[in-house]
């Protein structure tokens, strides 16, 4: 699947330096200067790590206990000793819970993702593949579930399984799957008449055994360039079902309960809603700023536009 | 065109029936047994009986699918299990304060994002290129709760130019728009960094075209050749992203009205949901489903229209 796209450099009159790194030593490489040169990728990327480590370390470095109450310091502003941004309407500190808040957005963004591609892909793939009859139907079920927007189809899963960091993941995994098998499916279309696929045929390979085997690992690539939008986008689904109160539940703070609990004070204490929101807001455009950077950088036709 | 519109038409016939099995058996599958949720724990056993009687609970399963299907079919939305009110008359008090919101929010977009687009692709990798390009995808990463705060924060809490609370309607125009217009602009600005971003990719494609060349060559004066010539085809594809984001703005103008208290379809929805108001969110899923299907209908249709090639495919 690569291939031809490198081809593709050289038409770009674009690129700059696209002759010189044609001779480089490896498209590993090229790929990785072309990313080192986006800036905005380079600083998406660090700023998860960032926000990876936060979540990771959330118990060490959180000051307090992020669902502790405390009656004598309720609604103490930014900048009180020991509460750096201040606390809530029940005397809980407010940076503890974003810092805990990042452990659940990264959660289920990077694992509703991953299990959104183990369902969708699967079959797009097959969609694909087979062709015909198999395909129509899969593709208008994907069509259909796609007629509804994220957020009803997230309620009502969420309304099924119930509340919780687990079920928020499957339901947005299953909210997404349609996605990742439309984008499956295109570049599979184009692999099954392509010439390593036709030799598998031909050697007396089984369908499924090329599917997987050949097609998944090159349709992947594609995917996986991807990935850091579908992240983003899940980590803003968690976020607004969490608002919605249907996330995970109460006392565990999640960013969005934490704005939709705030929304009350902002007269009297914006930060509890304006903290949380920047913090949803930061991640989703790391995640996207990284994702710009690793599609361009799969595709130089975009390379400097 | 005619051939077009009529297939077209006949496709979106297998949609609507796949989409109505699809909500009927998601509403089903919904955990939580209506009567109890309706009449309450303490509800005599006879009167949850007569209850799921009268609302047709105890037909076998496939005799409450065909009399959705024919109630849909006749346009017969059925009355709320809570409330016994038409879900007609509800729908229609709330229908156009959500209707208003969005298409405020798409004509923001429109009118923001394409000269946005344009100059940053017509400047392409100068400062204001950089800039346009930095704030379109801070407006794609900008959940729209999350921005509603924002401009509460600073319009309202700070400035005190507008309400808090959007009732969704006013006196006069002037105290409707006042109402109308930070709901309104957390949808267009993230409505704009979509149009801008697309307009902008979009635009130069086209541009390197051969026939721009031609154009030039000709000598048509450059100022005709963007916009007569680029522009003119740049914005197809920025037709199919209104279409494409036309779930994703619905769902979007239901965070806002949250945010802002506004009456809409969010507070039917979600209010349904809670009070497991089978027969409300049934009918309401199918109609929110519906405003998705004609809007990408129109949308193709439009796409037909502008673009003779799609309509011989």
């Amino acid at each position: 699947m690569s291939e031809p796209r490198v081809q593709a450099n050289h038409e770009a009159p674009a690129a700059p330096g696209a002759a010189d790194a044609a001779r480089g030593p490896s498209l590993a490489r090229r790929r990785l200067q072309v990313f080192l040169r986006n800036r905005a990728a380079v600083a998406g990327a660090i700023l998860i790590l960032l926000l990876l480590f936060v979540a990771i370390a959330a118990p060490w470095i959180a000051p307090h206990d992020p669902v502790r109450q405390s009656a004598v310091n309720r609604l103490k502003p930014p900048g009180t000793e020991s509460y750096l941004l201040g606390t809530d309407r029940f005397g809980r500190d407010t940076l503890s819970r974003v810092i805990w808040g990042a452990r659940v957005s990264l959660q289920v963004g990077i694992a509703s993702v991953l299990l959104g591609m183990a369902i969708g892909v699967p079959v797009g793939i097959v969609a694909g593949y087979k062709g015909g009859r198999t395909d129509q139907i899969l593709m208008r079920a994907v069509d259909v579930a796609l007629s509804f927007p994220t957020l009803v189809l997230g309620l009502i899963i969420v309304a099924l399984l119930g509340s919780g960091i687990w079920k928020m993941i499957i339901a947005i995994a299953l909210v997404n799957a349609p996605q990742f098998a439309r984008v499956a499916r295109g570049p599979t279309i184009a692999l099954r008449d392509a010439e390593f696929v036709q030799a598998a045929r031909a050697l007396g390979n089984s369908d499924w055994r090329i599917m997987f085997k050949h097609v998944l690992p090159n349709v992947m690539s594609d995917i996986v360039t991807v990935s850091s939008l579908w992240v983003a986008s899940a980590i803003r689904t968690e976020a607004n079902l969490s608002f919605l109160g249907l996330g995970v539940a109460p006392p565990t703070p999640s960013w969005g309960n934490m704005v939709r609990e705030g929304i009350d004070f902002l007269g009297r204490a914006p930060w509890l809603a304006t903290v949380p929101a920047l913090a949803i807001f930061i991640t989703i455009l790391a995640f996207n700023m990284l994702g710009d950077g690793l599609r361009d950088m799969a595709d130089p036709r975009t390379r400097g536009q | 065109m005619h051939v077009y519109v009529l297939r077209r038409l006949l496709a979106t016939i297998p949609t609507l029936f796949l989409m109505l099995t699809f909500v009927f058996f998601l509403v089903r599958v919904v955990p939580g047994d209506p009567a109890i949720a309706i009449l309450g724990d303490s509800a005599s056993q006879e009167a949850l009986e007569r209850f799921r009687e009268q609302m047709g609970l105890k037909d076998p399963l496939h005799v409450q699918y065909f009399r959705f299907l024919a109630d849909m079919a006749r346009g017969n939305l059925g009355k709320s299990m809570v409330t016994g009110l038409p879900v007609w008359d509800q729908l229609m008090r709330v229908l156009p304060h959500t209707l208003e919101l969005t298409a405020a929010g798409v004509v923001i977009g429109l009118v923001l994002g394409i000269p946005l687009g344009l100059i940053s692709g017509l400047k392409q990798n100068t400062w204001i290129d950089y800039l346009i390009r930095a704030v379109s995808l801070a407006g794609l990463s900008v959940p729209a709760f999350v921005l509603a705060v924002g401009l509460i924060m600073v319009f309202s809490v700070r400035l005190g130019w507008f309400p808090v609370i959007s009732t969704g309607s006013g006196a006069t125009l002037g105290e409707h728009l006042r109402q109308l217009f930070l709901p309104a602009m957390t949808l267009g600005l993230i409505m704009t960094a979509y149009t801008a971003r697309m307009t902008r990719s979009s635009f130069l494609n086209v541009y390197q075209d051969d026939y721009i060349r031609t154009a030039r060559a000709k000598g048509v004066t450059e100022p005709r050749v963007v916009i007569k010539h680029a522009l003119k085809n740049a914005l197809i594809p920025v037709i199919t992203l209104v279409g494409l984001y036309a779930g994703v703005l619905l769902g979007s103008s239901v965070m806002t009205e949250i945010v802002f208290n506004r009456p809409g379809l969010s507070g039917l929805i979600v209010g349904a949901m809670t009070r497991r108001d089978y027969t409300a969110l049934q009918s309401l899923l199918v109609v929110f489903a519906l405003l998705v299907i004609i809007v990408n209908l129109i949308t193709d249709l439009l796409y037909g229209l502008v673009d003779p090639r799609i309509r011989y495919e």
